[in-house]
């Protein structure tokens, strides 16, 4: 009798266990895992809008050029509009989906020891400025706005062009560089261990960050719903907090 | 042991077969012409260089040291010489910025003589010369121990100096003194020092 009672209470469990695993590989197939490729600059706040995803993040340049080479990425997220419709033309993503803004800051040392107060403080000798390099949406922005302030003798000058915004960010953290050009929601993430300059609002650059769904991939039709999240209140609120702009200004 | 043979040549070769094959000899060529290019190639010549010059400087003593006295401590030095090739990249990158860079364990005494290594050429060099010291110090090591102890011996008792015998004896490659095959054999792999006994400790590694 007693042996009977537990032989029905390890049915019991037993069956349960099972129709939880097949709930659980149910929503699997739901709702595959994807792999997110996207912008350094996107690496704190796409994890808090979907942390399920895997994410690639680097400069959007080099991401492009792996898709191109045929690395399985589901979604690429790019901080400029140039490179996803580059590989929209190329017939390899679907549409480029516009899903977020952002602008320019200089970030330097925390407590400003050298009185930077504005961009043509720049200009003094013997800084050590970081930027991106030019392909590198960042270092194409940055190019922009030293362009219209007419100080684009500043380029030259950097003794860093990196590949992405965050290791431009990094070097002015670890105090190796004086000043180096990042948006202003990386400077967000390092707060209080950088000081942060604006830029004249007019020199600003378009800074608009795009998605698109790979079309090899094996989860087109997730990708694509993935894409389509980015753009909802929840998602937008994450970005906005974040310090990301809404798209029309 | 030839198949093992053939799948490691092939997969050491095949990824700079693959490079050629995607870039035409003809446009590496015209690459060449591009000052983007050229400044690359100038920079990494110049500061390999003096990287190299460095740790042969440095690093020849130091083999020599470790290959011919034993004392207390000699197994952790070995170990220690050899710590830089089991560091990650990045963490040896992060680790010399932490010791030489502005604020790093010497940055400020570095400062004080007016050097600020990070993001210049020097930094380059520091950073050739410490991802390679260990590779050049291991082969070195194994090249002295190989040396037979008698010829040095020898050297001394006919009235050579410590110094002569080291330049004379222990660092030329020799055909004319026959010491055994095995001796004369890991001589030629000391006159070939440099980049291939790196890359052949490095595939070991």
């Amino acid at each position: 009798m007693r042996l009977r009672a537990l032989g029905a209470a390890t049915l019991v469990v037993a069956s349960s266990v099972l129709a939880a695993a097949a709930l659980a590989g149910a929503s699997h197939t739901q709702r595959p895992r994807l792999t997110v490729f996207a912008a350094a600059s996107l690496t704190n706040v796409l994890p808090q809008i979907d942390s399920r995803a895997r994410y690639s993040f680097g400069g959007s340049n080099m991401l492009a050029a792996q898709i191109e080479q045929g690395l399985p990425a589901d979604v690429f997220a790019s901080a400029n509009t140039g490179l996803p419709w580059h590989l929209r033309r190329k017939g390899l993503v679907t549409r480029p989906v516009v899903f977020t803004s952002n602008k320019l800051v200089i970030v330097i040392a925390r407590g400003n020891p050298l009185h930077l107060h504005g961009v043509r403080d720049l200009e003094r000798h013997g800084l050590k400025i970081v930027m991106a390099a030019a392909g590198v949406p960042v270092g194409d922005y940055t190019r922009k706005v030293l362009k219209r302030l007419g100080l684009s003798d500043l380029v030259a000058k950097a003794v860093s062009q990196e590949t992405d915004v965050r290791e431009v960010l990094s070097k002015v953290v670890l105090g190796e560089a004086d000043a180096g050009f990042v948006y202003a929601t990386d400077a967000k993430t390092v707060k209080g261990k950088v000081g942060v300059i604006g830029l004249p609002k007019s020199a600003q650059p378009r800074v608009l960050y795009a998605a698109a769904a790979v079309k090899s991939s094996k989860h087109l039709q997730a990708a694509k719903t993935w894409i389509r999240h980015l753009l909802t209140k929840r998602a937008q609120r994450k970005l906005r907090a974040a310090g990301f702009l809404p798209i029309t200004r | 042991m030839f198949a093992a043979t053939a799948v490691a040549l092939a997969f050491l070769l095949l990824p700079i077969v693959a490079i050629f094959a995607r870039v035409s000899p003809g446009e590496l060529v015209a690459q060449l012409s591009r000052p983007v290019v050229t400044d690359a190639l100038v920079v990494s010549l110049k500061t390999s260089a003096i990287a190299q010059a460095l740790v042969l400087l440095l690093g020849t003593p130091t083999a020599y040291l470790l290959a011919t006295r034993r004392f207390r401590g000699h197994s952790l030095m070995v170990v220690l010489v050899e710590l830089p090739l089991v560091l990650p990249p990045a963490v040896a990158g992060i680790g010399l910025i932490a010791a030489f860079g502005r604020f790093g364990l010497l940055g400020e005494q570095l400062n004080a003589f007016g050097i600020q290594l990070g993001l210049t050429q020097a930094a380059v060099v520091i950073a050739v010369a410490y991802v390679s010291s260990p590779l050049y110090i291991r082969q070195a090591i194994a090249t002295f121990e190989a040396i037979d102890p008698n010829l040095v011996a020898a050297s001394r008792t006919l009235g050579a100096g410590p110094a002569r015998t080291f330049f004379r004896v222990v660092l030329p490659p020799r055909a004319a003194v026959s010491p055994p095959a095995r001796h004369s054999r890991s001589r030629a792999g000391w006159a070939s020092s440099g980049p291939r006994s790196c890359s052949r400790a490095a595939s070991r590694a």
